[in-house]
Protein backbone atom coordinates (compact mmCIF):
# COMPACT_ATOMS: atom_id res chain seq x y z
CA UNK A 1 0.00 0.00 0.00
CA UNK A 2 1.05 3.57 -0.36
CA UNK A 3 2.43 5.65 2.44
CA UNK A 4 -0.07 7.92 4.06
CA UNK A 5 -0.11 10.94 6.33
CA UNK A 6 -2.06 9.80 9.35
CA UNK A 7 -1.96 12.76 11.67
CA UNK A 8 -1.79 16.43 11.31
CA UNK A 9 -1.45 19.49 13.47
CA UNK A 10 -2.28 22.54 11.55
CA UNK A 11 -0.77 25.90 12.06
CA UNK A 12 -0.02 25.80 15.76
CA UNK A 13 0.90 29.45 15.59
CA UNK A 14 -2.53 30.40 14.34
CA UNK A 15 -3.05 33.10 16.94
CA UNK A 16 0.34 34.75 16.54
CA UNK A 17 0.85 34.73 12.80
CA UNK A 18 1.59 38.28 11.67
CA UNK A 19 0.24 39.92 8.56
CA UNK A 20 2.53 39.86 5.56
CA UNK A 21 4.91 42.72 5.02
CA UNK A 22 5.80 44.26 1.65
CA UNK A 23 8.61 46.61 0.82
CA UNK A 24 9.74 48.25 -2.43
CA UNK A 25 13.30 48.76 -3.59
CA UNK A 26 12.69 52.50 -4.02
CA UNK A 27 10.05 54.98 -3.02
CA UNK A 28 9.85 56.95 -6.30
CA UNK A 29 9.83 55.57 -9.84
CA UNK A 30 9.72 56.94 -13.37
CA UNK A 31 7.38 55.53 -16.00
CA UNK A 32 8.96 52.47 -17.56
CA UNK A 33 11.05 51.66 -14.51
CA UNK A 34 11.07 48.24 -12.89
CA UNK A 35 9.58 47.95 -9.42
CA UNK A 36 10.66 45.17 -7.09
CA UNK A 37 8.30 44.37 -4.24
CA UNK A 38 9.55 42.01 -1.58
CA UNK A 39 6.75 40.26 0.32
CA UNK A 40 7.56 38.51 3.57
CA UNK A 41 4.92 36.24 5.07
CA UNK A 42 4.47 33.48 7.57
CA UNK A 43 3.46 30.22 5.96
CA UNK A 44 0.80 27.78 7.13
CA UNK A 45 2.67 24.71 8.37
CA UNK A 46 1.24 21.22 8.67
CA UNK A 47 3.29 18.66 10.63
CA UNK A 48 2.29 15.07 10.15
CA UNK A 49 3.43 11.52 10.62
CA UNK A 50 3.80 9.43 7.52
CA UNK A 51 3.46 5.64 7.92
CA UNK A 52 4.39 3.09 5.33
CA UNK A 53 2.88 -0.36 4.75
CA UNK A 54 5.15 -1.90 7.34
CA UNK A 55 4.37 0.56 10.05
CA UNK A 56 7.56 2.58 9.73
CA UNK A 57 7.02 6.25 10.40
CA UNK A 58 8.67 9.52 9.60
CA UNK A 59 7.79 13.14 10.17
CA UNK A 60 6.61 15.25 7.28
CA UNK A 61 6.23 19.01 7.17
CA UNK A 62 3.96 20.63 4.65
CA UNK A 63 4.40 24.34 4.06
CA UNK A 64 1.69 26.31 2.39
CA UNK A 65 2.70 29.79 1.28
CA UNK A 66 0.85 31.59 -1.47
CA UNK A 67 1.31 35.34 -1.48
CA UNK A 68 -0.50 37.47 -4.04
CA UNK A 69 -0.58 41.17 -4.84
CA UNK A 70 -3.49 43.48 -5.39
CA UNK A 71 -3.28 46.98 -6.85
CA UNK A 72 -0.24 46.42 -9.02
CA UNK A 73 0.57 43.85 -11.66
CA UNK A 74 3.83 42.06 -10.99
CA UNK A 75 5.34 38.65 -11.58
CA UNK A 76 6.39 36.60 -8.54
CA UNK A 77 9.82 35.06 -8.35
CA UNK A 78 10.52 31.77 -6.57
CA UNK A 79 9.27 31.40 -3.01
CA UNK A 80 12.26 31.18 -0.66
CA UNK A 81 12.79 30.88 3.06
CA UNK A 82 11.82 28.26 5.65
CA UNK A 83 8.89 27.09 7.71
CA UNK A 84 8.74 30.29 9.70
CA UNK A 85 9.40 33.03 7.13
CA UNK A 86 8.85 33.00 3.40
CA UNK A 87 9.94 35.65 0.96
CA UNK A 88 8.67 36.33 -2.53
CA UNK A 89 10.05 39.04 -4.81
CA UNK A 90 7.58 40.44 -7.32
CA UNK A 91 8.80 42.31 -10.39
CA UNK A 92 6.66 44.71 -12.40
CA UNK A 93 6.93 47.83 -14.55
CA UNK A 94 5.31 51.17 -13.86
CA UNK B 1 2.80 62.34 -9.36
CA UNK B 2 0.78 59.18 -8.86
CA UNK B 3 0.82 57.07 -5.72
CA UNK B 4 0.37 53.35 -6.19
CA UNK B 5 -1.04 51.43 -3.23
CA UNK B 6 -0.23 47.72 -3.25
CA UNK B 7 -1.79 45.10 -1.01
CA UNK B 8 -0.01 41.84 -0.31
CA UNK B 9 -2.27 38.93 0.67
CA UNK B 10 -0.99 35.72 2.22
CA UNK B 11 -2.34 32.22 1.97
CA UNK B 12 -4.84 32.78 4.74
CA UNK B 13 -6.13 36.14 3.58
CA UNK B 14 -4.09 38.32 5.90
CA UNK B 15 -3.02 41.54 4.24
CA UNK B 16 -0.25 44.09 4.36
CA UNK B 17 0.27 47.22 2.29
CA UNK B 18 3.02 49.19 0.67
CA UNK B 19 2.92 52.25 -1.55
CA UNK B 20 5.24 54.00 -3.98
CA UNK B 21 5.14 57.10 -6.11
CA UNK B 22 5.43 57.38 -9.87
CA UNK B 23 6.82 60.71 -11.04
CA UNK B 24 6.16 61.63 -14.63
CA UNK B 25 9.26 61.89 -16.77
CA UNK B 26 9.88 65.37 -18.07
CA UNK B 27 10.25 65.87 -21.81
CA UNK B 28 13.86 66.82 -21.18
CA UNK B 29 14.48 63.52 -19.42
CA UNK B 30 12.67 61.56 -22.11
CA UNK B 31 14.72 63.07 -24.89
CA UNK B 32 17.96 62.75 -22.97
CA UNK B 33 17.38 59.05 -22.52
CA UNK B 34 17.06 58.59 -26.29
CA UNK B 35 20.41 60.13 -27.26
CA UNK B 36 22.41 57.66 -29.32
CA UNK B 37 19.60 55.13 -29.10
CA UNK B 38 16.96 56.57 -31.40
CA UNK B 39 17.63 58.51 -34.61
CA UNK B 40 16.58 62.09 -33.91
CA UNK B 41 13.40 63.31 -35.57
CA UNK B 42 10.75 65.95 -34.97
CA UNK B 43 9.58 64.16 -31.85
CA UNK B 44 12.97 64.34 -30.13
CA UNK B 45 14.40 67.73 -31.13
CA UNK B 46 13.47 71.37 -31.07
CA UNK B 47 10.81 73.27 -29.23
CA UNK B 48 7.91 71.51 -27.59
CA UNK B 49 4.78 71.49 -29.70
CA UNK B 50 2.48 71.83 -26.70
CA UNK B 51 4.27 74.53 -24.71
CA UNK B 52 3.56 78.13 -25.77
CA UNK B 53 6.41 80.56 -26.27
CA UNK B 54 6.45 84.30 -25.96
CA UNK B 55 8.40 86.64 -28.24
CA UNK B 56 11.57 88.30 -27.06
CA UNK B 57 14.14 90.49 -28.76
CA UNK B 58 17.64 89.38 -27.87
CA UNK B 59 18.82 87.97 -24.57
CA UNK B 60 21.61 88.73 -22.14
CA UNK B 61 23.34 85.46 -21.51
CA UNK B 62 24.43 85.85 -17.92
CA UNK B 63 25.89 83.03 -15.82
CA UNK B 64 23.17 80.86 -14.36
CA UNK B 65 20.44 82.25 -16.59
CA UNK B 66 17.56 79.86 -17.33
CA UNK B 67 15.48 81.22 -20.15
CA UNK B 68 12.57 79.08 -21.27
CA UNK B 69 9.67 79.15 -23.70
CA UNK B 70 10.75 82.10 -25.83
CA UNK B 71 10.89 82.92 -29.50
CA UNK B 72 13.99 85.07 -29.69
CA UNK B 73 14.96 87.34 -32.53
CA UNK B 74 18.35 88.92 -32.91
CA UNK B 75 21.91 87.72 -32.65
CA UNK B 76 22.90 86.07 -29.39
CA UNK B 77 26.43 86.42 -28.11
CA UNK B 78 27.51 85.48 -24.58
CA UNK B 79 29.56 88.15 -22.83
CA UNK B 80 32.95 87.54 -21.26
CA UNK B 81 32.59 86.18 -17.77
CA UNK B 82 34.47 87.38 -14.75
CA UNK B 83 36.52 84.53 -13.39
CA UNK B 84 36.25 80.96 -14.53
CA UNK B 85 33.83 78.08 -14.29
CA UNK B 86 30.67 80.08 -13.85
CA UNK B 87 27.40 78.22 -14.41
CA UNK B 88 26.20 78.36 -17.99
CA UNK B 89 23.35 80.35 -19.40
CA UNK B 90 20.69 77.81 -20.30
CA UNK B 91 18.07 78.31 -22.99
CA UNK B 92 15.36 75.65 -23.07
CA UNK B 93 12.42 75.33 -25.41
CA UNK B 94 13.41 78.47 -27.26
CA UNK B 95 13.21 79.23 -30.95
CA UNK B 96 16.22 81.23 -32.11
CA UNK B 97 15.57 83.13 -35.34
CA UNK B 98 18.60 85.38 -35.61
CA UNK B 99 18.49 88.96 -36.88
CA UNK B 100 17.02 90.35 -40.07
CA UNK B 101 20.24 92.14 -40.93
CA UNK B 102 22.85 90.63 -43.20
CA UNK B 103 26.32 90.44 -41.64
CA UNK B 104 29.45 91.41 -43.53
CA UNK B 105 31.14 88.08 -42.81
CA UNK B 106 30.36 84.70 -41.36
CA UNK B 107 28.18 84.97 -38.28
CA UNK B 108 26.03 82.78 -36.10
CA UNK B 109 22.54 83.04 -34.72
CA UNK B 110 24.44 82.11 -31.57
CA UNK B 111 27.93 83.60 -31.86
CA UNK B 112 30.08 82.49 -28.96
CA UNK B 113 33.70 82.90 -29.93
CA UNK B 114 34.87 85.57 -27.51
CA UNK B 115 37.58 84.85 -24.98
CA UNK B 116 36.35 83.26 -21.73
CA UNK B 117 32.71 83.88 -22.51
CA UNK B 118 29.83 82.64 -20.40
CA UNK B 119 29.20 79.01 -21.35
CA UNK B 120 25.91 78.46 -23.11
CA UNK B 121 23.63 75.42 -23.07
CA UNK B 122 20.80 75.09 -25.57
CA UNK B 123 18.26 72.39 -24.77
CA UNK B 124 15.29 71.53 -26.93
CA UNK B 125 15.76 74.64 -29.02
CA UNK B 126 14.97 75.26 -32.67
CA UNK B 127 17.61 77.30 -34.46
CA UNK B 128 16.84 78.58 -37.94
CA UNK B 129 17.44 81.87 -39.69
CA UNK B 130 14.45 84.08 -40.29
CA UNK B 131 16.59 85.87 -42.89
CA UNK B 132 18.61 83.36 -44.87
CA UNK B 133 21.80 84.82 -46.22
CA UNK B 134 25.26 83.90 -47.40
CA UNK B 135 26.90 84.57 -44.05
CA UNK B 136 24.36 83.20 -41.60
CA UNK B 137 25.38 80.07 -39.74
CA UNK B 138 23.58 78.43 -36.87
CA UNK B 139 26.06 78.31 -34.02
CA UNK B 140 29.70 79.40 -33.97
CA UNK B 141 32.39 79.26 -31.34
CA UNK B 142 33.29 77.29 -28.25
CA UNK B 143 32.07 76.35 -24.77
CA UNK B 144 28.60 75.67 -26.07
CA UNK B 145 26.41 72.64 -25.49
CA UNK B 146 23.48 71.61 -27.64
CA UNK B 147 21.05 68.96 -26.50
CA UNK B 148 18.21 67.81 -28.71
CA UNK B 149 18.18 70.91 -30.85
CA UNK B 150 16.77 71.32 -34.36
CA UNK B 151 19.08 73.29 -36.64
CA UNK B 152 18.18 74.18 -40.23
CA UNK B 153 17.99 77.00 -42.77
CA UNK B 154 21.54 78.11 -42.10
CA UNK B 155 24.76 77.77 -44.11
CA UNK B 156 26.73 75.74 -41.56
CA UNK B 157 25.10 74.14 -38.56
CA UNK B 158 27.85 74.60 -35.99
CA UNK B 159 31.34 76.01 -36.64
CA UNK B 160 33.59 74.90 -33.78
CA UNK B 161 36.72 76.89 -33.03
CA UNK B 162 38.38 79.01 -30.36
CA UNK B 163 40.77 81.56 -31.83
CA UNK B 164 41.75 82.59 -28.30
CA UNK B 165 43.10 79.12 -27.56
CA UNK B 166 43.29 77.43 -30.95
CA UNK B 167 44.32 73.94 -29.83
CA UNK B 168 42.81 74.13 -26.36
CA UNK B 169 39.57 72.77 -25.01
CA UNK B 170 36.58 73.67 -27.15
CA UNK B 171 34.05 72.90 -24.45
CA UNK B 172 31.64 71.79 -27.16
CA UNK B 173 29.18 68.97 -26.64
CA UNK B 174 26.40 68.32 -29.14
CA UNK B 175 24.05 65.44 -28.60
CA UNK B 176 20.70 64.20 -29.88
CA UNK B 177 20.29 67.07 -32.32
CA UNK B 178 19.15 67.22 -35.92
CA UNK B 179 20.93 69.30 -38.57
CA UNK B 180 19.33 69.55 -41.98
CA UNK B 181 18.19 71.74 -44.88
CA UNK B 182 21.33 73.83 -45.42
CA UNK B 183 20.81 77.20 -47.05
CA UNK B 184 22.92 77.36 -50.20
CA UNK B 185 24.06 80.41 -52.15
CA UNK B 186 25.84 80.09 -55.46
CA UNK B 187 27.81 83.32 -54.98
CA UNK B 188 28.74 85.76 -52.25
CA UNK B 189 27.06 89.17 -52.09
CA UNK B 190 29.87 90.61 -54.24
CA UNK B 191 29.12 88.06 -56.91
CA UNK B 192 32.67 86.72 -57.01
CA UNK B 193 33.36 83.72 -59.18
CA UNK B 194 33.50 80.32 -57.44
CA UNK B 195 32.27 81.83 -54.20
CA UNK B 196 29.40 79.42 -53.61
CA UNK B 197 28.77 78.33 -50.04
CA UNK B 198 30.45 75.16 -48.88
CA UNK B 199 27.73 74.05 -46.58
CA UNK B 200 28.74 71.83 -43.71
CA UNK B 201 25.26 70.86 -42.66
CA UNK B 202 26.25 69.68 -39.22
CA UNK B 203 29.69 70.74 -38.16
CA UNK B 204 32.83 72.45 -39.34
CA UNK B 205 35.39 71.57 -36.72
CA UNK B 206 38.32 73.92 -37.12
CA UNK B 207 40.41 73.32 -34.05
CA UNK B 208 40.67 72.42 -30.40
CA UNK B 209 40.31 69.40 -28.19
CA UNK B 210 37.58 67.67 -26.26
CA UNK B 211 34.72 68.13 -28.73
CA UNK B 212 31.96 65.56 -28.36
CA UNK B 213 29.47 64.90 -31.17
CA UNK B 214 27.13 62.14 -30.00
CA UNK B 215 23.80 60.77 -31.16
CA UNK B 216 23.03 63.45 -33.71
CA UNK B 217 21.35 63.22 -37.08
CA UNK B 218 22.87 65.16 -39.94
CA UNK B 219 21.15 65.18 -43.32
CA UNK B 220 23.72 66.63 -45.68
CA UNK B 221 21.31 68.11 -48.19
CA UNK B 222 20.54 71.61 -49.41
CA UNK B 223 17.21 73.26 -48.83
CA UNK B 224 15.00 75.25 -51.12
CA UNK B 225 15.60 73.11 -54.18
CA UNK B 226 19.20 74.35 -54.45
CA UNK B 227 21.69 72.54 -56.63
CA UNK B 228 25.44 72.53 -56.01
CA UNK B 229 28.23 72.77 -58.55
CA UNK B 230 28.09 69.02 -59.01
CA UNK B 231 24.47 69.30 -60.04
CA UNK B 232 23.03 67.65 -56.94
CA UNK B 233 21.29 68.76 -53.77
CA UNK B 234 24.02 67.54 -51.42
CA UNK B 235 25.92 69.83 -49.07
CA UNK B 236 29.70 69.77 -48.72
CA UNK B 237 29.70 67.48 -45.69
CA UNK B 238 27.78 66.47 -42.63
CA UNK B 239 30.95 66.92 -40.60
CA UNK B 240 34.01 68.75 -41.91
CA UNK B 241 37.14 68.32 -39.81
CA UNK B 242 40.04 70.53 -40.80
CA UNK B 243 42.49 72.39 -38.52
CA UNK B 244 42.01 75.83 -40.04
CA UNK B 245 42.28 77.48 -36.63
CA UNK B 246 44.20 75.03 -34.46
CA UNK B 247 45.32 71.44 -34.17
CA UNK B 248 42.38 69.13 -33.60
CA UNK B 249 42.65 66.38 -30.99
CA UNK B 250 40.56 64.35 -28.55
CA UNK B 251 37.48 64.51 -30.76
CA UNK B 252 34.73 61.91 -30.45
CA UNK B 253 32.13 61.48 -33.19
CA UNK B 254 29.93 58.70 -31.95
CA UNK B 255 26.54 57.09 -32.58
CA UNK B 256 25.44 59.66 -35.13
CA UNK B 257 23.22 59.11 -38.19
CA UNK B 258 24.92 60.74 -41.17
CA UNK B 259 23.88 60.89 -44.79
CA UNK B 260 24.53 63.03 -47.85
CA UNK B 261 27.17 65.65 -48.39
CA UNK B 262 29.97 65.30 -50.89
CA UNK B 263 31.06 62.82 -48.26
CA UNK B 264 29.43 62.57 -44.82
CA UNK B 265 32.67 63.01 -42.86
CA UNK B 266 35.51 64.83 -44.57
CA UNK B 267 38.82 65.07 -42.72
CA UNK B 268 41.53 67.23 -44.21
CA UNK B 269 44.87 68.64 -43.17
CA UNK B 270 45.57 72.33 -43.42
CA UNK B 271 48.33 72.15 -46.00
CA UNK B 272 51.49 74.04 -45.16
CA UNK B 273 50.55 74.90 -41.60
CA UNK B 274 51.72 73.51 -38.27
CA UNK B 275 48.12 72.82 -37.34
CA UNK B 276 47.33 69.16 -37.79
CA UNK B 277 44.84 66.39 -37.34
CA UNK B 278 46.17 65.26 -33.98
CA UNK B 279 45.66 62.33 -31.67
CA UNK B 280 42.60 60.98 -29.94
CA UNK B 281 40.18 61.47 -32.81
CA UNK B 282 37.59 58.69 -32.72
CA UNK B 283 34.89 58.02 -35.32
CA UNK B 284 32.85 55.29 -33.68
CA UNK B 285 29.53 53.48 -34.05
CA UNK B 286 28.03 55.87 -36.56
CA UNK B 287 25.36 54.88 -39.06
CA UNK B 288 25.79 56.09 -42.63
CA UNK B 289 23.29 56.48 -45.42
CA UNK B 290 24.28 55.94 -49.02
CA UNK B 291 23.44 59.33 -50.51
CA UNK B 292 26.91 60.89 -50.63
CA UNK B 293 27.71 62.78 -53.80
CA UNK B 294 30.99 60.91 -54.14
CA UNK B 295 29.30 57.54 -54.23
CA UNK B 296 26.99 55.29 -52.23
CA UNK B 297 29.73 53.73 -50.12
CA UNK B 298 31.47 56.95 -49.09
CA UNK B 299 31.37 57.54 -45.34
CA UNK B 300 34.55 59.05 -43.85
CA UNK B 301 37.33 60.33 -46.07
CA UNK B 302 40.71 61.38 -44.77
CA UNK B 303 44.29 61.75 -45.93
CA UNK B 304 46.90 59.14 -45.19
CA UNK B 305 48.61 61.67 -42.93
CA UNK B 306 45.61 61.47 -40.59
CA UNK B 307 46.64 57.96 -39.61
CA UNK B 308 45.94 58.61 -35.94
CA UNK B 309 42.20 58.80 -36.55
CA UNK B 310 40.50 55.72 -35.07
CA UNK B 311 37.46 54.40 -36.90
CA UNK B 312 35.54 51.51 -35.42
CA UNK B 313 32.02 50.09 -35.41
CA UNK B 314 30.73 52.30 -38.19
CA UNK B 315 28.05 50.78 -40.41
CA UNK B 316 25.62 51.57 -43.19
CA UNK B 317 21.93 51.66 -42.44
CA UNK B 318 21.65 47.98 -43.39
CA UNK B 319 24.25 47.08 -40.77
CA UNK B 320 27.10 46.26 -43.11
CA UNK B 321 30.50 47.68 -42.13
CA UNK B 322 31.19 51.15 -43.48
CA UNK B 323 34.06 51.71 -45.89
CA UNK B 324 36.56 54.19 -44.48
CA UNK B 325 38.85 55.85 -47.00
CA UNK B 326 42.29 56.94 -45.87
CA UNK B 327 43.50 58.13 -49.23
CA UNK B 328 41.65 61.41 -49.50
Amino acid sequence: MFAQVDSAVTNLREHTVPAPIATTDKSVYRPGETVKITATSTPRVTIGLMTDQDGRTTNVTIIVSAVTLSGFTATPGPDTGDATTRTTVFTGTV
Amino acid sequence: MTTVQVTVIDQDGRTGTVSFDVVEQTERERRSALVGVVKPDASTVGVYADVPRSPQSGATLTPGLLLQNKTITGRLSPPAQSGQNNPPAVLRNCELLGPLTVPASGDGILAGWGANHVPVVLEDCTIHAQALNYYRNGVMGHHITLRNCDVYDVVDGFDIFNSNDPAGATGVVVEGSWFHRSSYFDANPAGDANSQTHNDTGFQIMGGSGTRIVGNRVDGFLGGGAVNTHGTDRSNACIMIKPDVGTISDLVVEKNWLDGGRVPINIAQDAGSSRIIGTGIIIRDNVFGRSADAGPDYTALMPASASSVICTGNVYTDGTPAVIRRNG
